[in-house]
């Protein structure tokens, strides 16, 4: 029997989640979609900004959302200078784009081998006491480790949507992934934008790895199920479309969440994959273009 | 023993190919047997195991350029239905491994039908995510134990060898062989040669009459049944298995570096990258310290990929044209 008393909070909570997923999403949908990168390292940045944020946290008891906002121009810098390697070790030397995965794919590896190194194997987090308890709106509680993350997620999801339909350097990128020569005949070099873009799609990253150790529990190797979960998000909003994957965050928060409400939390992991192979199947290109 | 005779016995050709083949099984078969021990056949069992997923990967790679990010789902899947068979209906190792073969088949098709019309990458990303939907999967199925994982205690007896080590060390030997055998023979056919020109142009290709997506789903289908059959016999080296290593992007990540430091080229890559890799390891392990052992793979991932992208395959070449 379906409860319909389970199915609004479960929305909600799900609209909150997908919040958080866009964020993780949309610095892939950028790298993936509009850079033809493919970053299957994105989530190890994620994970690593969060292991960051939780040394920068006991070192200086720093806030862990001010301490991701600190990392977010090292973490610019580093996606920056990451596409003007990859630019001279792969594109300039017009070597397959398969190399560029395979090198993405070392840095995944080299990225938790070291931090089960260095942190070792055990969960982590860190408590956060505003982040505790919940707000009451109409009558119903919304929990505040969730509604934080939500605001933040979504935030930069719609200043990076300002930033690539609103400014010069972001239509290059996006005219770049339309047509290159095009964008070479009128006199543009792309490469400073694409570099601007790739650093933008890193430091996503150390939002949403300050985060993830502030509402939930950190491992080495969670890269992995975070990146099945972004590829959904890119896939199912359109690879490229920044507005595609706010929606489509939203979208597989709140089936996950419904996943977990009426079948079993532990069956949510399995959603992304049932939902990819449909749109896989159905609508390959997603629901909006890029 | 002259060339001439050595010759004489391996026959010409591609007869020759076949007879080192069979040679190199028999030998292997007959090793233990001569010298009994456990340590260098763990050993030499988990980088044979390697190089066979390795060469079924880039069976797929090679041919048809999609590139397969969940070889672990097909080790893992291989894993659970031999451990399965072996635990509720008593089969053995073969039956198991040909089980499990099966299944890493229909898995490898079932994948290639939803997204070898499509372009390479939604392939990479689909398969990206199939190791953990199933270990969701036997996460969520009592009969397979769970997170709890499933005991295939007591083994099955190593008859004719001392060990359960040298029993699957004479079977990865079998089926590294007969993995790069296929691999090397599709190449040189004329299924090879179809594949090839899909992958440089498959609208010309469909237009000569090649069936580009019955080609495509029947290397698919072949590259799952290697690694799930390979994958069959690690229950039986570890004697438990359980979702978190049966299913770890190690497995994966292991068996795409073997073939790239070898080469992707060529259907020696996966054996020159393994035998490399393996060694490199050991030796590191032994010497230096077991930290460098576990970087050394994402060590050779970012180094072949940005120095040379041809593996070892391609550096002897170059060093041969100077």
């Amino acid at each position: 029997m379906i409860s319909l008393s389970l199915l609004t909070p479960a929305i909600i909570l799900g609209i909150l989640l997908g919040g958080f997923y866009s964020l993780v999403g949309v610095g892939l949908s950028i790298s993936f979609g509009l850079l033809k990168v493919v970053n299957v390292a994105h989530t190890s940045f994620m994970v690593l900004a969060a292991y960051l944020v939780l040394s920068i946290n006991s070192a200086w008891g720093v806030d862990p959302i001010i301490a991701g906002l600190l990392l977010f121009p090292v973490f610019f810098a580093m996606g920056y200078l990451l596409y003007r390697f990859y630019d001279r070790a792969f594109t300039m030397r017009r070597l397959p784009q398969v190399m560029g995965l395979v090198f993405f794919l070392g840095v995944v590896v080299l990225i938790e081998v070291s931090l089960s190194l260095v942190y070792g194997l055990d969960y982590r987090s860190i408590s956060v006491p505003y982040m505790a308890g919940a707000v009451t709106v109409a009558g119903m509680a919304i929990p505040k480790d969730l509604l934080i993350p939500f605001v933040i997620g979504v935030a930069t999801v719609f200043a990076y949507y300002l930033f690539f339909t609103r400014t010069y350097m972001g239509l290059v990128v996006r005219g770049v992934a339309e047509s290159l020569q095009a964008i070479r005949l009128v006199g543009c070099n792309p490469l400073g934008a694409e570099s601007v873009a790739m650093g933008l799609s890193i430091a996503s990253t150390a939002l949403a790895g300050a985060l993830l150790v502030s509402f939930q529990l950190v491992y080495p190797s969670e890269d992995a199920l975070f990146l099945s979960l972004a590829f959904a998000v890119v896939i199912l909003g359109g690879a490229g479309s920044i507005k595609g994957s706010m929606v489509a965050g939203i979208a597989l928060g709140i089936g996950t969440d419904l996943t977990s409400a009426y079948i079993s939390a532990s069956w949510a992991p399995a959603f992304a994959l049932i939902l990819l192979i449909v749109i896989v199947l159905v609508r390959p290109r997603g629901m909006f273009r890029a | 023993m002259s060339t001439k005779t050595l010759s004489s016995i391996l026959g010409h050709g591609e007869n020759r190919v076949i007879v080192a083949s069979l040679i190199v099984i028999a030998a292997g078969a007959a090793l233990p047997l001569f010298f009994v021990s456990s340590y260098p056949y763990i050993v030499a069992y988990l980088v044979i195991q390697q190089i066979t997923i390795g060469a079924a990967w880039r069976l797929q790679y090679a041919n048809t350029g999609y590139f397969n990010f969940g070889n672990a789902a097909f080790v893992g899947l291989g894993e659970y239905v031999a451990a399965y068979l072996y635990i509720t209906f008593h089969l053995g190792i073969a039956e198991g491994m040909v089980a499990g073969g099966i299944v890493g088949a229909l898995l490898g098709f079932g994948l290639g039908l939803t997204t070898l019309r499509l372009h390479q990458w939604y392939f990479a990303v689909v398969t990206l995510s199939v190791a953990t939907t199933i270990s969701v999967f036997v996460l969520n199925t009592p009969a397979l134990g769970r997170a709890i994982g499933l005991s295939l205690f007591p083994l099955p007896k190593p008859h004719p060898y001392q060990n359960i080590y040298e029993l699957l060390f004479v079977i990865a030997v079998a089926t590294a062989v007969a993995a790069l055998f296929l691999t090397r023979a599709i190449e040189r056919s004329q299924l090879g040669r179809q594949l090839q020109a899909v992958r440089g142009d498959e609208l010309t290709a469909e237009a000569m009459g090649v069936a580009t997506l019955r080609l495509k789903l029947l290397i698919a289908s072949m590259s799952g049944f290697l690694m799930s059959f390979a994958g069959a016999t690690y229950p039986f080296y570890t004697a438990y298995i359980e979702p978190n290593s049966s299913f770890s992007v190690s497995i994966t990540t292991n068996s795409i570096t073997m073939p790239l430091v070898g080469g992707l080229g060529s259907w020696i890559g996966p054996l020159l990258g393994g035998g490399v890799l393996g060694i490199a390891q050991q030796a590191a392990a032994v010497t230096i310290s077991s930290v460098l052992n576990v970087l050394l793979p994402a060590a050779f991932l970012l180094f072949f990929a940005v120095a040379a992208p041809q593996g070892l395959v391609g550096l002897i070449r170059r060093l041969r044209r100077r």
